[in-house]
C-alpha cells in the first residue's frame, strides 16, 4: 500500500491539480468570456462575438492542456535516470 | 431497476465469458501474455462475453419498459464492439480504427433527433456552474465524444485487468453519480457496465485468464462515452476516465500520433526476469505504465495495483464533479 502510493503519489497529484483546472477554466469562461459583447451594432455583432469567444475559449483550453503537457514533462526530466527498487 | 440491472448483466457476463474462452481456445484465438516469465497463450476477444451480457441485460429491461436513453446506449456500445471485432479477425491500421470509432456517435445523433424531449445533445451540465449552452461548437465535438474514450480505454488494455478494473471503477462512479444527480436511466445504464466489467475483471484479472481484445475495451470506452453524453455528464466523464486520457494523450504525443506497434522502435516498458522497467530512452513512448515505473522497477501486479490507485482517485474526483453540479457560485 506504502510502495502504490509512493509510485503514484506525484502522477495523482496532476491529476488532481489537472481537475481542478479543468473546473476553474470552465469557470473562467462561463464568467469572464461568455459574458463579453462588443460595442457594435448589426448582424455582424453577433458573428464577431460568437468568433471572439470561440476563439478565447480555445486558448483557455489550449493553455490548459500546454501546463498539463509541462507537469508531466516535469515529471519525466524529474524522474529520467531512476530505474532502480 | 438498477439493482436488477447490476445483477442481470453480471450474471449474464459472469456465465456467457467462459463459454467464448473455450470456443477461443478451440480455434486458436489467443494472445501470448508478454508480461509473464513463462509467456503463456490466452484466449483473445472475450469482450464477446461482455457484448452478450450488455445485449441480455439491455433487450430484458427494453423489454420491460421501453427507454430511448438505454437503446441509445446499447447501440452506441455495439457499433463500437463490432469495430472492435473487425480489429480482432482482420487487424485495421491505427487511424482506419480511429475513424471508424469516429462514427460511433451516429445513434446518439439520431436518437437525439427522434427522441429531441429525451436525449438533450448541446447542453452539457458543468460543475459550480450549472447548466451550459454549446450549440455549433457541441456538434463539432459530439463525434469525438465517444471516439476519445473508446480509444483511450483500448490503449490502457496492456497489462491483467487494468483495463476492466479501470472501467469498473468508472461505471461505479457514474453510478452514484447518476444516482446523486437523481437520473434514473444513466443510473441503470452504469449498473450495466458496472455488473460486465465486475464480471469480466474476475476472468481478466491477474494472472489473467481472458484477454477483452479490442471488442471488449472499444465497447467500454464508447458506452462510459455515451453515458456521459446522454446523461449530459460530460465533465465527470472526462474525469473519471482521467489515467485513461492521461496514456494515450501522452504515449500518442511522445511518439507523434497515431502509429502501428510495429512502427515504433521502442517499447515503453523492458521486461527482466519477474521486473518490469521503464525504458528511458526518450523515443519511448510515455505510456502510463511508463511514467509509473520512472519511480523504480515493480512486478506486474505491482504495477496494476498502481494503476487502480489512480483509476480510484479519479472515480472519487467524478462522485466530487458530480456534487459540485449542484453547487450554484
Amino acid at each position: 500500500m506504502k510502495k502504490t502510493i509512493s509510485r503514484v503519489g506525484e502522477l495523482a497529484s496532476i491529476m488532481i491539480i489537472v481537475w481542478m483546472l479543468m473546473i476553474l477554466m470552465l469557470l473562467f469562461i462561463d464568467r469572464i468570456i461568455v459574458p463579453i459583447t462588443i460595442p457594435i451594432n448589426g448582424t455582424w455583432k453577433i458573428i464577431f462575438e460568437s468568433i471572439i469567444k470561440l476563439l478565447m475559449s480555445g486558448a483557455t483550453a489550449l493553455l490548459w492542456f500546454f501546463i498539463w503537457i509541462q507537469l508531466v514533462e516535469r515529471y519525466v526530466s524529474k524522474t529520467s535516470g531512476r530505474n532502480n527498487v | 431497476m438498477i439493482i436488477q440491472a447490476l445483477i442481470i448483466s453480471f450474471i449474464s457476463t459472469l456465465i456467457s465469458t467462459p463459454l467464448i474462452m473455450k470456443y477461443m481456445l478451440k480455434i486458436g484465438k489467443v494472445g501470448v501474455d508478454v508480461h509473464k516469465p513463462n509467456k503463456p497463450d490466452v484466449p483473445q476477444m472475450c469482450g464477446l462475453g461482455m457484448l452478450i451480457g450488455l445485449i441480455v441485460s439491455t433487450t430484458i429491461i427494453l423489454f420491460v419498459e421501453y427507454d430511448p436513453k438505454i437503446l441509445t446506449f446499447t447501440l452506441t456500445s455495439i457499433m463500437a464492439a463490432a469495430i472492435g471485432i473487425m480489429d480482432d479477425i482482420i487487424v485495421l491500421r491505427a487511424k482506419i480504427k480511429t475513424s471508424l470509432t469516429v462514427l460511433c456517435f451516429i445513434p446518439i445523433a439520431l436518437m437525439a433527433l427522434i427522441y429531441p424531449q429525451q436525449i438533450i445533445l448541446g447542453r452539457p451540465r458543468m460543475p459550480l456552474i450549472g447548466g451550459f449552452r454549446l450549440t455549433i461548437v457541441y456538434w463539432i465535438l459530439l463525434p469525438f465524444t465517444i471516439a476519445v474514450p473508446a480509444n483511450a480505454v483500448n490503449m490502457m488494455d496492456t497489462y491483467n485487468g487494468v483495463m476492466s478494473g479501470g472501467c469498473a471503477m468508472a461505471a461505479t462512479s457514474l453510478l452514484i453519480s447518476s444516482i446523486i444527480l437523481g437520473q434514473q436511466s444513466e443510473a441503470i445504464m452504469s449498473a450495466i457496465l458496472l455488473g460486465i466489467t465486475l464480471a469480466f475483471y474476475y476472468y481478466n484479472r491477474y494472472p489473467a485468464k481472458a484477454f477483452p481484445g479490442d471488442t471488449g475495451s472499444l465497447m467500454l470506452g464508447a458506452a462510459i462515452g455515451s453515458i456521459a453524453v446522454i446523461g449530459r455528464m460530460e465533465i465527470v466523464g472526462i474525469t473519471v476516465i482521467m489515467p485513461f486520457i492521461m496514456n494515450a494523450f501522452h504515449s500518442l504525443r511522445s511518439v507523434g500520433g497515431l502509429l502501428e506497434r510495429r512502427e515504433i522502435g521502442e517499447r515503453p516498458v523492458k521486461v527482466i526476469d519477474n521486473y518490469i522497467e521503464a525504458n528511458l530512452n526518450p523515443k519511448a513512448p510515455k505510456t502510463l505504465a511508463n511514467l509509473i515505473l520512472r519511480k523504480g522497477r515493480a512486478t506486474e501486479i505491482e504495477l496494476i495495483h498502481a494503476y487502480h490507485a489512480l483509476c480510484l482517485i479519479s472515480s472519487i474526483m467524478g462522485v466530487v464533479t458530480s456534487i459540485l453540479m449542484l453547487v450554484r457560485i
